[in-house]
């Protein structure tokens, strides 16, 4: 053959790549062709009881079909809570002093550790923040201690930047705060809270209210509460999710507004959805959204997708899930527009411990979700958001949980 | 009648008269024999090998039997002038002494005369050093029995012994005072049952644990795998450790020092007197106190707020271990109506700082525990009790100790010894983990009553009620007004154990047994902030046989066999106040074990011994009691449930051999190889087949081993003194933390291979009275750890004097 055949192929071969490359940056549905850059990477627990399990990081390109399986498979972490910042997967151990591990696809697409183990907190709650650093929440020192540390991590440096203690005796009622969540709304933090008595065995009294506290992002400080009393408390406990910035600037917060371990104490208030003025940290009152009275059901989590809409995993039945537990599907809620549109495709499941396992990819248009069915399988479903479908894909083997879900690039 | 048969008739008479008087002369004392016919007198001494008097030595002179020594050794007889005669002198226990002498020889001094040991072929038990402990290893069951009393010069631990036997490890997460868990055929912490002296221990709080109990506490060490007998009242799944006290009978002191690496300082005195009347007092105290500053390699965090870590070299610094026991027990023995009854207390305290948790980058500076013990016991033993043939036992104690756990400092420190605030509020605001200042009592008694009746020559019955009573009762000074602490929690416990022993059929011991486990709890329940009060009740029948057969003299080859069970403990059932919920449905543990040992011991030229031994184990368990993670919190902590998870299958062996020359040198080696397996074929999450069936049980080591050499050399520098070297090799093969099949396995957390040396030597002398021993441990200085990533002792050295006499 001759340089000028060599030359054709060449050119040929170009044209191909920039044309899946242009595909790529219309559609991520498309399916990921070996070796050209970027992984689903999926935190699994093992089965086993406590002393047995741990978490695996593994990758898969195509998750349409098949079976992703941790049998010999995965980078075995003893972690237990992951965010992806800066292109790296971080895994805090649920320990004291949290010690936290960076991870990286290396040039080969492989998962490997990245730098040496860093001390933080024995964090409860995280949210990453800008596109450098994270921030994370120590765990409460109880009715006797009401207080906790957040921490600012630099994900570039691997180390942590800053500490800042905060009191969570916020209420003044003789109850201390807990927290669900901490997200990043523009230059500031904010943190669901509930009430508790901090003694085992009492349930709080204060089931009718929501409250988020309010943290300045650069400082840590705190600044200032929020409180709504059309819903019950926003969130979950280490759920890091129930309130959310949209595409508008605006933000939102929703509640379950429900009780799973004491019927007798779930609130009177309906589970819906309220917004935030970001700029000025005050509740819209003219606006709310009664989700319960529009379809009947209690909101369990919720992811955001794009255009002022959620995906959500909806209460089917009147049993209430607590951090897990409760029979739930999927639904599609527009809070700009009020609407709820459930998603077809995927049967009644059991909700997923803590939070949602979901990745949205970057235009908002596909979910990936991954759920356990009936049989006790886990399975990821693809979300089509702007059709409301959903379709099975790949399964999982050998996993108790699906911890995580995120793409790396390398 | 003539004249002639006259004479001979006379003749006769004076021959028969004279013949009576030489008779009658030769009989009497020698002092009778000294009569002046004989002219020079015959003065001896006789003595032993030592030059001590041998009283009581049969002295005979040609042939005829003329005396014995008296109590100095001495005898005198007279002798014919010029003349030889035969000399022959015996006592038992001696080589006979034979001699010619001729009265030309005695110049009229004392003539000494020596008799010489008389050597006996030893039995190749006696060679290998096993003829204390024999007896319970030649028993059908499968156990192996250690004679501690070899090693009192050592500075060691009863832990430290306990991990020599096959099978067994001990896993320790530190130096001295450490948390401590014995793992016996891949069975662990509430499996495996801990005796002393027949009385369950396991709830004797810190201040009694096997790793700081001092070796000179104890005589033997009993390790039952599998197949546990009834006089040893427990439910034990894995097996027992019955650990027996040093109770010599009669009079005898002994007190011990060592001082070691790490300013470990071990102090320790036994006493015992048995008056004439009966009258019995036996003391034991001992103290133990140590830095444990040992050297560990770990990443440390110079920076706290920064987090970042960096690899060195550091002492610990928050370890230190602190504990006392004086126990006191005062009686009469062989009377009438007892052959022992004895009251007794033990007192007892210890302090334990808590250098890190579960991991060793989890480090703390102020965080402590403490504990002490107030045990007033009784024991009564009678052989014949009532009617001839059966012998009874009564033990029992009751423990008033308390535990406590501190944790008020609201600190974070790193391992430099530095320390930053942890939040804005005061320094006592909250702990290095959570404030706590939490103090309890178990009020833990035991009561065992062991009956044993010889119903003929070869049958015997044996009889054993064994009774626990737990009442944990705690405060949380912290939260006085949290009803949560004030709920009950008691459990009672009642195993009944009965055997049938026979040995009709020639070589064989055989012996079956049932075993009766009833256990009550009391306990709480919470229910919408209720609290009810639940209690709960399970019964369980177990049964076994054990046989062996001796081929010869010299072999033997046991089976036996076990259904057995270990009921769930009040926190499983009930969890407890900090992150463990309850799961009252919760059900025993039950496990069907089978042994089979071959044993044969090789004696030849007089001199050389060696044993040899292969135990087959087979384990099949079910409803092993896990934690899980149960997705619930508890005002912001993560909490776990006990359930009935694993079910596991072992089959394994072990191989132990010992050669010993001459009863001076000493080669032995173990080889364990246990292969514990999941057989839970589904796990809750799924309907498949689990992808760890059949794995390996994770973090449990599956292949390990030890060896040593020994050497005594005799009278060294002083007669009657002993110089014994050792040297000693541990090995562990490497294994998982986690299922084997789950992830790369490159990436994997392990617990390294294991390999440490220990060398010991040992100089006594005064037939053993002093002694001075010195140990070296972990000589190479190797990184051992026994839990994941928890490090032991470094290279560390310790010499040990001793003084010790009996009666």
């Amino acid at each position: 053959m001759n340089l000028k055949f060599y030359t054709k192929i060449a050119f040929l071969g170009i044209a191909i790549s920039s044309l899946s490359a242009c595909s790529k940056s219309k559609d991520d549905s498309a399916p990921i062709v070996n070796g050209s850059g970027e992984k689903f990477v999926f935190v699994a627990y093992s089965d086993g009881t406590a002393g047995e399990a741990a978490n695996y990081i593994i990758t898969a390109d195509d998750l349409s079909k098949g079976e992703i399986s941790i049998k010999n498979n995965g980078v075995e972490t003893s972690a237990y809570s992951f965010l992806v910042q800066n292109n790296t997967l971080f895994g805090i151990t649920y320990a004291n002093y949290g010690p936290t591990q960076a991870f990286k696809l290396n040039s080969t697409g492989k998962m490997e550790k990245a730098g040496t183990q860093v001390n933080t907190e024995f964090t409860g709650a995280y949210t990453p923040i800008n596109n450098d650093a994270y921030v994370g929440v120590s765990l409460s020192g109880g009715i006797e201690n009401p207080e906790a540390t957040l921490y600012k991590y630099d994900a570039k440096n691997f180390k942590v930047s800053l500490r800042k203690p905060f009191s969570l005796d916020l209420f003044k009622t003789g109850e201390f705060a807990n927290y669900n969540a901490v997200k990043e709304i523009g230059d500031k933090l904010y943190m669901p809270l509930n009430s508790a008595t901090g003694i085992t065995g009492k349930s709080t009294a204060y089931i009718d209210s929501a409250w988020i506290a309010v943290f300045d992002k650069s400082t840590l400080a705190y600044k200032k509460l929020i409180r709504d009393g059309r819903i019950g408390s926003i969130g979950n406990w280490f759920g890091m999710q129930g309130v959310e910035k949209i595409s508008t600037g605006d933000v939102y917060a929703w509640s379950t507004s429900g009780n799973a371990l004491n019927k007798a104490l779930t609130p009177k208030n309906h589970s819906g959805i309220i917004k935030i003025n970001p700029s000025t940290d005050e509740v819209d009152k003219t606006y709310f959204f009664d989700v319960e009275a529009a379809s009947g059901h209690k909101i369990a989590r919720g992811t955001y997708l794009k255009e002022g809409k959620f995906l959500m995993t909806m209460y089917q039945t009147s049993e209430v899930g607590g951090v897990s537990g409760g029979i739930v599907n999927l639904a599609i809620i527009d809070v700009i527009n009020k609407t709820y549109t459930a998603v077809n495709g995927i049967p009644n499941h059991a909700q997923m411990p803590y939070d949602n396992k979901t990745y949205v990819d970057s235009q908002g248009n596909i979910a990936y979700y991954v759920m356990k069915n009936n049989e006790g399988n886990f399975y990821v479903y693809k979300v089509d958001v702007d059709k409301a479908t959903a379709m099975q894909g790949a399964r999982f083997i050998g996993v108790s949980n699906i911890t995580a879900i995120s793409k790396l690039t390398y | 009648m003539n004249l002639y048969n006259y004479l001979t008739l006379v003749r006769g008479y004076i021959n028969y008269i004279l013949t009576a008087i030489i008779v009658v002369c030769s009989f009497s004392l020698p002092a009778f024999s000294q009569s002046t016919n004989f002219k020079t007198t015959l003065k001896a001494l006789v003595v032993d090998e030592s030059n001590s008097p041998l009283a009581n030595a049969t002295v005979m002179i040609n042939g005829k039997n003329v005396g014995t020594t008296d109590a100095k050794g001495q005898f005198n007889i007279s002798i014919p002038k010029n003349g030889t005669f035969s000399l022959r002198i015996s006592s038992i226990g001696k080589k006979i002494l034979t001699d010619k002498i001729s009265s030309n020889e005695l110049a009229g001094g004392t003539k000494v005369f020596m008799l010489q040991e008389q050597i006996n072929t030893l039995e190749a038990i006696e060679i290998l050093g096993l003829s204390k402990v024999d007896e319970v290893n030649k028993q059908s069951f499968n156990v192996t029995a250690l004679d501690a009393t070899k090693l009192h010069n050592t500075s060691m631990d009863v832990g430290q012994l306990i991990n020599r036997v096959s099978g067994v490890r001990v896993r320790e997460s530190g130096g001295m005072g450490s948390q401590t868990a014995i793992s016996l055929n891949g069975f662990t912490g509430n499996q495996v049952k801990l005796f002393l002296d027949g009385l369950p221990i396991d709830n004797y709080g810190s201040s009694f644990q096997i790793n700081n109990i001092p070796i000179n506490y104890i005589n033997q060490i009993e390790v039952y795998k599998g197949v546990v007998p009834v006089w040893l009242g427990g439910d034990a799944l894995g097996g027992a450790i019955n650990l027996v006290k040093n109770t010599k009978a009669g009079n005898f002191i002994d007190a011990s020092y060592s001082l070691g690496s790490f300013n470990t300082h071990r102090a320790n005195v036994n006493l015992g007197y048995i008056a004439k009347n009966g009258f019995t007092v036996e003391l034991n105290a001992y103290k133990n106190y140590s830095k444990n500053n040992y050297w560990v390699d770990i990443n440390v965090v110079p920076d706290i707020e920064t987090g970042v870590t960096v690899a060195d070299r550091v002492r610990r610094f928050h370890d230190q271990y602190d504990n006392q026991m004086l126990g006191l027990n005062v009686g009469l023995s062989n009377k009438k109506w007892a052959d022992q009854f004895l009251v007794g207390l033990q007192l007892g305290d210890n302090h334990a700082d808590i250098q890190t948790g579960n991991r060793m980058d989890d480090v703390f500076g102020a965080r402590f525990r403490e504990g002490t013990i107030v045990l007033p016991s009784v024991y009564y033993k009678k052989d014949n009790f009532l009617i001839e043939g059966l012998d009874l036992s009564l033990r029992g104690s009751f423990n008033l100790g308390k535990e406590k756990n501190v944790d008020t400092v609201y600190r974070q420190f790193n391992w430099y010894g530095e320390s930053i605030p942890k939040g804005r509020n005061s320094w006592d605001a909250g702990g290095e983990v959570s404030k706590e200042l939490y103090t309890y009592k178990n009020n833990n008694g035991n009561a065992a009553l062991n009956v044993k009746y010889a119903i003929n020559p070869t049958n015997t019955l044996y009889l054993n009620n064994t009774f626990t009573s737990n009442n944990r009762k705690g405060e949380n000074i912290l939260q006085p007004d949290n009803d949560f602490y004030k709920q009950p929690k008691k459990l009672q416990k009642n195993i009944t154990g009965l055997a049938l022993g026979n040995a009709d059929i020639k070589h064989m011991v055989n012996q079956i047994f049932v075993k009766y486990y009833a256990q009550h709890v009391h306990a709480y329940q919470v229910n919408n902030s209720i609290y009810s009060n639940y209690e709960d009740q399970q019964n369980m029948l177990g049964y076994g046989l054990a046989s062996s057969y001796a081929l010869d003299n010299n072999s033997q080859i046991k089976f036996s066999y076990e259904k057995t069970y270990r009921m769930p403990t009040v926190d499983e059932l009930f969890g407890d106040v900090i992150n463990l919920t309850a799961n009252p449905q919760l059900k025993p543990e039950s496990s069907h074990n089978f042994n089979l040992n071959i044993n044969h011991t090789f004696l030849w030229n007089e001199k050389n011994a060696l044993a040899v031994g292969v135990d087959g184990i087979y384990r099949q368990a079910k409803d092993f009691i896990r934690y899980v993670n149960s997705a619930s919190n508890n005002n912001g902590n993560m909490t776990q449930m006990a359930q009935n998870q694993r079910d596991v299958n072992n089959l394994g062996g072990d191989l132990e051999i010992h050669y010993a020359y001459d009863q001076r040198f000493n080669i032995r080696g173990s080889l364990t190889y246990q292969n514990l397996r999941n057989n839970t074929k589904y796990e809750t999450s799924t309907t498949d087949v689990s992808i760890f069936y059949k794995d390996r049980l994770p973090n449990i080591p599956y292949l390990f081993g030890h060896g040593d050499i020994s050497y005594e050399w005799r009278n060294v520098l002083f007669p009657n003194s002993s110089l014994k070297v050792g040297t000693y090799v541990y090995y562990v093969h490497d294994y998982f933390l986690r299922w084997p099949s789950a992830g790369t396995t490159s990436t994997k957390e392990t617990i390294p291979e294991q390999l440490s040396y220990d060398a010991s030597i040992v100089y006594s002398f005064a037939h053993g009275k002093y002694n001075i021993g010195i140990d070296g441990r972990n000589l190479t200085d190797a990184l051992l750890y026994d839990n994941y990533m928890l490090q032991k002792p470094s290279r560390n050295f310790s010499v040990k004097f001793r003084y010790t006499i009996s009666k």
